[in-house]
């Protein structure tokens, strides 16, 4: 757990190579094939295996990003770095056929992250399709699992100033949930 | 990217609400070939209504009728929308049904009935009191869309325009410079866009982002008047900090929030700030609604809202790694 691992996952689409190439310090390694599915979602690549960066802190020490791929057929990845992972940003494309749905499905995949508070979301192209709004995912979240307050945003992954603030959130929200637990158990005795 | 243009609402009655999805999907990829600026109607009335689609005879197509309204003016069957639906013909129509309402709207001999008529006009500030023009956000136009504008003038001058169909803004400069002034404020709703090049071409910002600068200013780093200042505080969820000004004391504040309720002063302690900037984080928050106002009677029985407990395992690496992660944005600037 002391690895620092933050995971980027998210349907195809959704902007999670963009996501890291904004946040990393270092040249992002990106493993993109052709995407053998443009009647679902029209680029012309995709991400096949892993897209990694970093955010250098200090000399020592760093924050590791990886973006795992959006199709469900990757799935047996996610099970392996979900172990190693202190949090989770899920990226949501608004525009997508059910974006409610694609929440519901990664907070589930996820749920053992979920469930500790260390997953965020952020809704990109929301300026192309307004709704749903992020009320509506706050709401389907709190329907779906147990309320984890998860801090959800609409984004852009191509600015850096909105996914530092994404990152910052899930951190804080990490180590508010840990302080008050440590209250509950304080006070339990 | 939109621009500043008249906003008109989409309804669909009977069988036509089965184009609606084609529709959304049309308009947004034909936004910038529109003139107005055409939504799907949730709460407001609607400006056009797709109806249940009729065979032409003639053709033996099928047309969807169109029903038009603007005001007294109700105009059923006017237009059409032929089925199968074609990107240039929706455009076609709705262009069409802009330039009919135009028509319709040309000023009249009676004065009051022109265009240019103002509905209302009112000084919304005139002691640089930002509470009274949160107030005015508030109670007038957040959740109430409808057509016309409202022009907002400082001292005089035209600073923004509130498209109130779209529910959002425009301004002539970033408005934290705006909320700044202590200057008579003054706001006027019209029907019809007022001319302004200082806005011409401007993008528009969510009302929100509007509400939000409005919240932050309110109370002048004390309770706004619609906040008392004996109770704890708690937040529903997470403000979209993407749409806001915002610091990381501010995302701090909402993390604690969102867990447990806190007093202003308590809160003001733990995450290092003024008790000004945490009135005023909070002024905001309630005016967006995302605050929950907590006797502190009642505060010892609210339960933690928190997730699984994960044991502290990994308590002090979070800690550690956000002080060095603050440490390095802030070298970067």
């Amino acid at each position: 757990m002391s690895e620092n691992v933050i995971l980027i996952a998210g349907p195809m689409g959704a902007g999670k190579t963009t996501a890291i190439r904004s946040l990393s310090d270092s040249e992002v390694v990106s493993t993109e094939a052709d995407n053998t599915e443009m009647d679902r979602v029209n680029k012309p690549t995709t991400t096949v295996a892993l897209d990694y960066g970093e955010i250098m802190l200090g000399d020592e020490d760093k924050i590791k990003l990886y973006g795992v791929p959006g199709q469900r057929r990757f799935d047996f990845m996610w099970r392996i770095l979900e172990k190693r992972a202190l949090g989770l940003i899920v990226l949501i494309n608004n525009d997508a056929e059910d974006p409610l749905g694609e929440v519901v499905y990664f907070m589930e995949q996820f749920s053992s992250i979920y469930q500790r508070g260390g997953m965020v979301v952020g809704v990109t192209r929301s300026d192309i399709k307004p709704e749903p709004t992020i009320g509506d995912y706050v709401i389907h979240m709190d329907e779906h699992g147990p309320h984890a307050g998860v801090p959800t945003f609409t984004v852009d992954p191509r600015s850096k100033d909105h996914m530092v603030m994404m990152l910052y959130s899930l951190l804080m929200n990490i180590e508010a949930n840990q302080g008050v637990q440590q209250d509950v158990r304080v006070s339990q005795g | 990217m939109s621009t500043l243009k008249p906003s008109y609402f989409i309804g669909f009655d009977g069988d036509g609400l089965n184009a609606r999805p084609m529709i959304q999907t049309m308009l947004e990829v034909s936004a910038v070939q529109i003139t107005a600026h055409w939504l799907l109607a949730i709460d407001a009335k609607p400006n056009v209504i797709i109806c249940s689609p009729k065979e032409n005879p003639q053709t033996q197509q099928q047309y969807y009728p169109v029903t038009v309204s603007l005001g007294d003016l109700v105009e059923p069957e006017r237009f059409a929308l032929p089925k199968p639906f074609r990107l240039m013909q929706l455009i076609e129509l709705l262009n069409g049904i802009e330039s009919h309402f135009e028509v319709e709207q040309k000023p009249s001999s009676d004065p009051a009935l022109t265009n240019d008529a103002i509905i209302t006009n009112q000084v919304i500030m005139a002691q640089g009191l930002w509470s009274e023009f949160a107030d005015f956000l508030q109670n007038n136009i957040v959740g109430n869309p409808r057509p016309g504008f409202i022009t907002i003038k400082l001292s005089g001058e035209h600073v923004a325009t509130i498209d109130l169909a779209a529910q959002q803004y425009f301004r002539v400069f970033n408005f934290i410079k705006i909320v700044s002034f202590k200057n008579v404020l003054e706001c006027a709703e019209v029907a019809n866009l007022p001319p302004n090049p200082d806005l011409d071409g401007t993008s528009p910002f969510p009302l929100e982002n509007l509400v939000w600068l409005a919240g932050l200013v309110a109370g002048g780093g004390k309770a706004a008047p619609w906040l008392p200042d004996d109770k704890q505080f708690m937040l529903k969820s997470w403000p979209n900090f993407a749409l806001y000004n915002h610091n990381m004391k501010m995302i701090e504040m909402a993390a604690k929030l969102t867990k447990s309720p806190f007093e202003v002063s308590t809160l003001a302690q733990d995450v290092e700030a003024n008790e000004s900037m945490v009135w005023n984080f909070m002024n905001a928050v309630s005016l967006l609604g995302l605050c929950k106002v907590i006797d502190p009677s009642a505060a010892s029985q609210i339960r933690p809202q928190t997730a699984i407990d994960t044991g502290n395992q990994t308590q002090s690496n979070v800690s550690s790694l956000i002080g060095k992660l603050k440490q390095h944005l802030m070298k970067a600037g």
